[in-house]
């Protein structure tokens, strides 16, 4: 019975984490994917975007809450981070576009 | 072998070269992450790492240098080579060995339930020869950061490379934990079980380690740096030993 305990202890432990990047990069809403297309973003993009992000930026420090930076300020945040992370141009140009898009609806 | 001062200069050239950037800054110096270098990424990181054991006039110190080039062959494999591992024993630079190693990304610590890789090395020195493979696992909890490595190798030893005449296994485990107080500063601790077998038959006495690290970033480079009492009583193993990694991107 201990180790059933112990298993879903871990378990919950796991799913946890995965919950807490949720605050970095939040999943597309419907909301988003309209705002992203009057952008001309579309929604493969921000959903790329939202993957790099929390797999690349992740690799040094933890994400920060996106409503923490205006969206100019992550403008130029995301243009010195990805130098650092090694992102080609259009791997970055997704992130923005996710920041932007996500920014604008909070 | 010695290794010369020209050796030298070139190994500090390539660490100092242009065009680097960084993987991640690793956030420990003995339990590896499993996060890899993205396509076409390189990086270079030097360790350094001091042992030492005995008492009083007997104590023996032994320096280990490392330099190692890392590149992204795909956003999931990561080839990196040991370029020299050479150590100063008795004031005298010594060389060891060079190394391969390749890492294989299968699953993300952020992203995925867990982050796993699988790592692979291959060790050649004039005198021996070692292969080595290790599970990595990693989960993220925002600043949180918790890794286990468990692997197995095989050793060669000889007089020469080719004429080995010992062999000997090993069994290790590694742990850590990882606290980010903010980007430039990271505290935490590491914990490393051996468990030697010689002529791949005995099993020798267990040997663990464990010890605070903390990390360190800047603008364009990183250090961290891991302090490892020996928490078992193995006399021919070091009872203390500290390493720092120090690795840049441009
Ligand atoms: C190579 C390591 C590394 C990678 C990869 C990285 N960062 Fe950073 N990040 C840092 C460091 C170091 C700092 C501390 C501040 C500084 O040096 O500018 C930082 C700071 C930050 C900050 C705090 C604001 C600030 O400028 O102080 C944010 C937000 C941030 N990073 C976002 C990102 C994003 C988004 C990505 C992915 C595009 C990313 N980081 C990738 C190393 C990294």
């Amino acid at each position: 019975m201990f180790k059933v305990y112990l298993t879903l202890a871990g378990l919950g432990f796991l799913v946890g984490g995965c919950a807490s990047f949720r605050e970095g990069a939040p999943e597309i809403s419907p909301a988003m994917t309209k705002l992203g297309q009057a952008s001309g973003d579309s929604f493969e993009k921000l959903v790329t975007g939202r993957r790099l992000l929390a797999t690349r930026c992740t690799t040094c420090h933890a994400l920060e809450p996106v409503s923490k930076y205006t969206v100019e300020e992550w403008g130029g945040i995301v243009e010195d981070m990805a130098d650092r992370s090694g992102l080609k141009e259009e791997e970055e140009n997704a992130i923005q576009a996710y920041l932007t898009t996500v920014r604008k609806t909070l | 072998m010695k290794l010369q001062k020209t050796t030298c200069t070139i190994l500090l050239g390539i660490s100092l070269l242009g065009e680097v950037a960084s993987a991640g800054d690793r956030r420990f110096t003995y339990v590896y992450e499993t996060t890899t270098a993205a396509k076409g990424e390189i990086e270079v990181e030097n360790f350094a790492t001091w042992k030492t054991r005995g008492e009083g006039s007997g104590r023996s110190n032994e320096f280990d240098f490392r330099h190692e080039l890392e590149y992204g062959v795909t956003d999931r494999l990561q080839a990196g080579i040991y370029v020299a591992d050479w150590k100063v024993a008795d004031g005298q630079a010594i060389y060891k060995d060079t190394a391969f190693e390749l890492i294989y990304n299968m699953t993300n610590p952020v992203t995925d339930l867990l982050g796993s890789a699988l790592y692979g090395e291959v060790k050649l020195g004039d005198q021996l020869f070692k292969l080595e493979g290790k599970l990595l696992l990693q989960k993220n909890f925002g600043p949180i950061v918790l890794a286990y490595n468990a692997g197995i190798e095989a050793e060669w030893e000889g007089d020469r490379f080719g004429d080995f005449n010992e062999r000997s296994g090993e069994f290790m485990e590694s742990f850590g934990v990882s606290y980010q107080f903010s980007p430039y500063f990271l505290l935490g601790g590491e914990f490393l079980h051996e468990l030697g077998f010689d002529e791949w038959q005995e099993a020798g006495d267990p040997v663990i380690y464990a010890g605070p690290n903390a990390s360190f970033r800047f603008d364009r480079f990183y250090v961290t740096t891991t302090a490892m009492m020996q928490v078992t009583a193995v006399t021919d193993e070091a009872d203390f030993q500290w390493r720092a990694i120090f690795g840049m991107h441009f």
